[in-house]
């Protein structure tokens, strides 16, 4: 089963997602902050990371730039789960940085997370998709 | 008078100025010599004019009773006494007429163009009518020959002329300004000058040296002093001079001194002496007329500069003049103090490029070119430096100061620090975004959770619970639409929208929208029909375009129950329209005007359908005409249906060029994506 790494700071959001991850089959890895994401992303090596923005220690976007620096970490599939408005500047930076694809987690229900999650999945196993 | 009723008062002028006009009338008749009735200096005349241009053209039988009584117990019969009260009467009444109509009434001293309207209308005009009407009177019952006619009527003419120009400003000038000032240095000066004009009148025509005895030409002698006049008081003291100085030379003209004694007979000298104190007092008064408006001119520009002088210096803003290569010529205090200097001093001669951060000068200069032809440009900021290197953002406006010709001769600047607005926008900005990133967290959660409850994901829910929780769901979208909403409107309000403009086909984002509906669609069994052209492209930010179209398409949504929803566009003025038709409730006319208001619902339609936040509309305006677009309800009728319409700007127009200028200079911050939008 594929294993998806959440990086999520508030943990009440966290469990939620997980629930409901665990619930469709996934096996699933949490990270409160960047860093510790950074870390285990490279040492567990998951098929797919889900990624908040603003967080403590390092914030989504400086992981993601490190991540892409790592061979594996070029490859994997990211999907940006966020609080922030469409509008604000960080996002459009994330974007440069080519995630598979964006949430925002006031639009999207955690059912909504695991479909896109799948949806990517199936169509790339491998390779992230921009 | 206060006691006295207006009917008595009136009574009392009119048998004053009958008194008056009498005496006068008798003084000025035993100069008669041509004629008993025709005399060289006849004062009524400007008795008559002065007082009925102060008190009124009413008091005219006052006039005509006056002369009747002057001329009807000097010679003549009833007939030629009538005659020449009725000349007497008209010259007045033409003259005071005249007066009020072309030269300004009881003013017309004032200036020098009516000054010369006066002397042309009461001096020459109407003294004419009086001569001729007497004259003829005269001559017509035999108490002048026709044969001495001219002579008769050039000596009335000059006489009443005499009473115009002589008598007539006297009366004016004194009841006009009647304060009068009593400084002990502006007595002393009257009385030195009027002392010193007595005196050289009585040289020139009193008889006690051998140079008015002798009638030498030296009447030019009291020139000066009627100069001093003139420069140093007002015409009150001129026409006071001049009447005086008149009555010595009449008196002693009649006694064989001075310049004018000469003549044939005493009639031919007196004739040469009137034309001589007519053109003296015309050009007297003149004078003293051109003195006053140059010195009331000079109060009026003293007066002006003090006005604006204080305006600069109370002024809250720094104001900064500067010469049309931008040294500064003048600065207020604030101006100085925004720059960090002491004094004025230091700055003046500057140019305002030293006080303008580096980045900044090809942008001023620029300006510069600008302001030669748009003459004004206000709210631009330059990043100024302080003397000690400091900086700060300051807002400006400038003007281009013209001479009476329209050409330029310099700028004005008003310069406002600004930094401190800016920081409580940014912290503004700043905690909005903040508060509402806060905001979503445990609304994420909350929503999150309700989902995967309603999911049965935690068990199986009992019919009983699933209607709120239905409820709570469907508040829960409402609360983060409406931080969604806040935050937009906070955006649009501080001009921190930021905008992506892309080229990209409009019927690929209704489409999206339409795709996104589809459940809804289905649950309510509507039809929704995209007849957006293909081909159309516009220049917009597509997500924005997508927030207004999701609006407009879900409140059509919401207040529609059955047949559908469709969508069409078309061209209008380089803008192309998308028209969303529903066949819903529609709205009514009252509540169509507060469609576009903020936080405003249509309230009697509420009933059974999901709440909105009351922004969506005000919300897709701004974002359409920040775009250079606008929305609007194009028609609407209550159980039928409404058509809204977005309009933005087409690819390739003029009006898509100069939003993309515009907005890319000035108001929102905006990027323009030069690539096709991958959609």
């Amino acid at each position: 089963m594929a294993t998806v790494l959440l990086v999520e700071d508030d943990l009440t959001l966290s469990k939620m997602y997980r629930d409901q991850l665990e619930h469709d089959g996934f096996e699933v890895i949490t990270a409160p902050d960047g860093q510790e994401g950074l870390t285990k992303a490279i040492s567990q090596k998951p098929s797919l990371v889900l990624l908040d923005i603003a967080m403590p220690k390092m914030d989504g976007m400086t992981m993601l730039t490190e991540l892409r620096k790592d061979a594996w970490g070029q490859q994997v599939p990211v999907i940006i789960l966020t609080i922030m408005d469409p509008n604000e500047k960080m996002l459009q930076q994330v974007m440069a940085l080519k995630p598979a694809y964006y949430l925002f987690k006031a639009n999207s229900t955690p059912q909504d997370v695991s479909d896109k999650i799948k949806e990517i999945l199936a169509s790339s196993p491998s390779k992230p998709v921009s | 008078m206060p006691a006295l009723s207006p009917r008595v008062r009136s009574f009392v002028g009119v048998a004053i100025l009958v008194a008056f006009y009498f005496f006068a009338g008798k003084a000025g008749l035993t100069l008669a010599s041509v004629n008993p009735s025709a005399t060289i200096f006849w004062p009524p005349t400007g008795i008559a004019i002065g007082c009925l241009l102060l008190l009124g053209i009413r008091l005219w039988p006052a006039v005509f009773l006056g002369a009747f009584l002057v001329n009807i117990t000097t010679a003549g019969s009833i007939f030629t006494t009538l005659g020449i009260a009725t000349g007497n009467t008209l010259e007045a009444v033409i003259a005071v007429t005249l007066i009020n109509r072309y030269a300004n009434g009881r003013n017309t001293l004032e200036t020098p163009g009516n000054l010369f309207r006066f002397f042309i209308l009461a001096g020459v005009v109407s003294t004419a009518v009086s001569a001729f009407i007497g004259v003829s009177s005269l001559s017509l019952i035999g108490f002048a020959k026709w044969s001495d006619f001219q002579e008769v009527f050039l000596t009335w003419w000059l006489g009443d002329m005499g009473g115009a120009l002589l008598v007539a400003p006297l009366i004016i000038s004194w009841f006009n300004r009647p304060r009068f000032n009593f400084h002990l240095r502006h007595i002393s000066e009257i009385a030195v000058v009027f002392f010193l004009l007595l005196l050289t009148t009585f040289v020139i025509f009193g008889g006690f040296l051998p140079l008015s005895v002798s009638n030498y030409s030296v009447d030019f002698l009291a020139v000066p002093f009627f100069l001093w006049i003139a420069f140093r008081f007002n015409q009150r003291e001129v026409a006071t001079a001049l009447f005086l100085f008149a009555e010595i030379a009449v008196w002693g003209t009649l006694q064989g001194f001075g310049p004018f004694a000469k003549g044939a007979s005493v009639g031919d000298s007196l004739l040469l002496l009137q034309a001589y104190l007519n053109v003296r007092a015309a050009t007297m008064l003149m004078l003293s007329s051109v003195v006053i408006m140059h010195r009331n001119t000079e109060e009026l520009a003293r007066k002006s500069e003090e006005q604006y002088k204080t305006l600069v210096e109370m002024s809250p803003d720094a104001i900064v003049v500067m010469d049309l290569q931008t040294n500064i010529t003048m600065l207020n205090k604030q101006a100085v103090s925004l720059v960090g200097f002491e004094n004025a001093e230091e700055v003046l001669g500057k140019t305002a490029f030293s006080f303008i951060a580096p980045e900044d000068h090809q942008r001023t200069r620029e300006n510069l070119a600008k302001l030669a032809t748009v003459r004004r440009l206000t709210g631009i900021e330059y990043t100024i430096v302080r003397k000690d290197g400091t900086r700060f953002i300051a807002s400006t406006s400038a003007s281009v100061l013209v001479d009476q010709r329209g050409n330029p001769q310099g700028i004005i600047v008003v310069v406002r620090d600004v930094t401190h607005e800016k920081e409580l926008d940014r912290m503004k900005d700043e905690f909005i975004s903040v508060a509402s990133h806060e905001l979503r967290t445990p609304m994420a959660a909350i929503k999150g959770y309700l989902s995967m409850i309603l999911s049965g994901r935690y068990g199986q829910i009992s019919g009983d619970l699933q209607k709120p929780l239905v409820t709570v769901a469907l508040s829960t979208d409402r609360l983060i639409q409406l931080v969604n909403d806040i935050l937009s409107i906070s955006r649009i309000e501080t001009k921190r929208l930021k905008l992506t403009l892309t080229l990209f086909p409009l019927a690929s984002v209704v489409d999206d929208i339409g795709s996104n509906l589809v459940p809804i669609l289905r649950g309510k069994h509507l039809g929704f029909h995209n007849g957006v052209e293909k081909n159309v492209r516009v220049q917009a930010d597509p997500q924005k375009v997508g927030q207004i179209l999701t609006n407009l398409v879900g409140n059509a949504l919401k207040f529609t129950d059955t047949g559908g929803i469709s969508i069409a566009s078309t061209e209008e003025n380089e803008r192309i329209v998308v028209l969303i038709t529903d066949t819903g409730v529609g709205i009514s006319k009252e509540n169509q005007e507060k469609l576009f208001r903020k936080f405003q619902q249509v309230s009697s339609q509420q009933a059974g359908r999901p709440a909105g936040t009351g922004l969506g509309l005000y919300i897709s305006r701004e974002l359409a005409k920040a775009m250079g677009g606008d929305v609007w309800l194009v028609s609407s009728e209550v159980g039928k249906g409404s058509t809204f319409a977005v309009s933005l700007p087409k690819e390739g127009t003029t009006l898509a060029a100069s939003v993309r200028q515009i907005l890319t200079s000035q108001i929102h911050t905006a990027t323009f994506l030069e690539t096709q939008h991958p959609s």
